[in-house]
């Protein structure tokens, strides 16, 4: 039995998705998570979330300064200041005294007087609490625990949708699972040192009587603020094209049925070092951006200087498309980054240009970022996002030589065309062979053609 | 002799707020403290803004702001001599005979 719940935007695009629709209107929801995973963040952004949807808001500090808060948000572009001088936003002071004596039985209905007044002066239905262990910290003891679990029902009875962050220390255990039972929503932060990079994860621990995704999501915290990507079953089903794109490559569109490739396609171009994946790539870019695509490359190894040179010499131009901006290209160092990041950053490229046709050259600069595992859950979320988008993504993958017919990142079958390179050595020459493994959705000839390039591009023999 | 003020907070009229106003008179029945202090009680209920500007999280609280240092208890004041080493009071050692 499933009850539907009324949800509140979390201010951030990716968790209101995972979340499908926000955190659960009228409740408190508990944001646990160790010092540095952004939680300060995720209660800036719900605030943010509903200062811009013209509601008040109230924010109980018990950790960072009231003006360092509103500096913090005027940073990430939030509306602080303004808002604080409008009076839609009330910041109430409540980091405790450290020095403070603890002498006998005390409660915490001031906390409620305070939130009260100010929830009166500014008209706000939401309420961020942050973080609740400092008073633990300062108060301490068992007495703490019963009147958190008082303003914790109180909290529900004023039908306030309250975020309160928790952090998530070793010796906290205890509390948590007490504030575990009085929270609808648990939401659980962590970050990991993965070589030498950190990752920073989000799992819903709990949301009582409603869907929510399950798994752990990475997140991305920058000058924006806080980025998710997820992807929901759902969005897999949005978009199913059936217009079809010329790949430019004569011989190519023939083995593909004649018309190309279904447009929001994954298509995958995989080869050894010198088999000539870039120019395929750049082939089926050029293909696409004729047929009026908007187009982003995204270069892990060279230059997009280096790139250009590269296909003029191949009778490919891409100089009109940059100027026109319809094109544009994008050198990334793999290690500077995360995988995650990486992919988070490219899929808000998407959304921000409305890019139609995406290359990523090599994808296989991205294997080094994690574990096999990861690598390939990583890479099934971003493609599955792409394709809700309806954007045609295509990735070249390098192969170390002695790599027979498999793909060594596993991710072939992410992919529905599959194009394989290869250089084969016979008596005294070399020749250059393509075969499509894999053609979703189309006729596919499955077999081996051998093809040239030459100083007007990739030649399919027998076409 | 000019006495230091110090003040109780209290939230309504509740048990919790009687036990600790009964307490601090206790305290400064003592004529040592009362020689240097006079106590004050303060009901949050109807001068709410000392809330925000006292920072107050917790009630029953005593604050002492002089002399220096500034000092702030916690509770229903239910252990006299916690309270005096809190407040940095100290009352006069026993005699010895």
């Amino acid at each position: 039995m499933t009850f539907n719940y009324a949800k509140m935007s979390s201010g951030i695009r990716g968790l209101d998705a995972i979340l499908e629709g926000g955190y659960p209107s009228g409740t408190p929801v508990l944001l646990t998570g160790g010092p540095g995973t952004g939680k300060t963040v995720f209660g800036l952004s719900f605030i943010h979330g509903g200062l811009a949807a013209g509601e008040g808001v109230v924010m109980v500090t018990c950790d960072e300064r009231p003006g360092r808060l509103v500096d913090y948000m005027d940073g990430l572009g939030m509306a602080g200041s303004r808002a604080l001088d409008e009076g839609r936003l009330r910041i109430l002071d409540m980091r405790p005294g450290f020095e403070d004596e603890v002498v006998g039985v005390y409660d915490l209905d001031v906390i409620r007087l305070r939130i009260e007044g100010a929830l009166a002066a500014t008209g706000a239905t939401r309420l961020v609490i942050d973080s609740l262990d400092n008073l633990q910290l300062a108060l301490g003891g068992d007495r703490l625990r019963t009147e958190i679990l008082a303003l914790f029902e109180w909290l529900r009875d004023a039908g306030l949708t309250t975020l309160v962050t928790l952090s998530a220390t070793a010796g906290a255990g205890v509390m948590h699972r007490f504030e575990e039972y009085a929270s609808d929503c648990v939401i659980q932060l962590s970050q990991q040192l993965n070589e030498r990079l950190m990752t920073r994860y989000l799992w819903v621990v709990k949301m009582r009587g409603a869907a929510h995704g399950t798994n752990e999501y990475p997140f991305l915290l920058d000058a924006g603020g806080v980025s998710i990507l997820p992807v929901t079953g759902t969005a897999l089903m949005a978009a199913a094209p059936t217009t079809r794109t010329a790949t430019g490559v004569a011989g190519l569109d023939a083995m593909l049925g004649g018309a190309g490739y279904l447009d929001g396609s994954t298509i995958m171009v995989s080869g050894a070092a010198g088999t000539g994946k870039s120019i395929m790539a750049a082939s089926l870019l050029h293909a696409a951006l004729e047929a009026g695509r908007r187009a982003a490359y995204i270069s892990l190894e060279e230059s997009p200087e280096e790139i250009r040179r590269n296909l003029r010499a191949v009778g490919i131009d891409l100089a009109p498309f940059l100027e026109s901006r319809v094109l544009e290209m994008h050198s990334v160092r793999s290690v500077e980054m995360g995988l995650e990041s990486h992919l988070i950053r490219i899929s808000e490229r998407v959304d921000e240009a409305a890019v139609q046709f995406m290359v990523i050259d090599p994808i296989s600069a991205l294997a080094d970022l994690g574990s096999p595992l990861q690598v390939k859950m990583m890479l099934v979320r971003f493609t599955n996002r792409l394709k809700a988008r309806g954007v045609t993504l295509l990735l070249t993958e390098l192969l170390p030589d002695d790599a027979r017919n498999t793909s060594t990142m596993n991710i072939s079958s992410l992919s529905d065309v599959w194009i394989r390179l290869r250089q084969v050595e016979s008596e005294a020459e070399v020749r250059r062979v393509i075969q499509l493994v894999k053609a979703r959705g189309g006729a596919s000839s499955g077999g081996l053609r051998g093809f040239t390039i030459g100083a007007s591009g990739i030649q399919v023999e027998g076409s | 002799m000019e006495k230091y003020t110090i003040r109780l907070y209290v939230l309504g009229d509740t048990p919790v707020a009687r036990r600790a106003i009964e307490n601090l008179r206790a305290i400064c029945a003592d004529p040592e403290v009362g020689a240097h202090y006079q106590a004050e009680v303060v009901n949050l209920l109807e001068r709410p803004q000392l809330a925000e500007d006292e920072r107050i999280v917790a009630t029953p609280m005593l604050v002492k702001h002089l002399p220096p240092p500034m000092r702030r208890i916690i509770g229903d004041l239910s252990d006299r001599e916690k309270v005096l080493i809190g407040l940095d009071i100290h009352p006069p050692p026993p005699e010895e005979d």
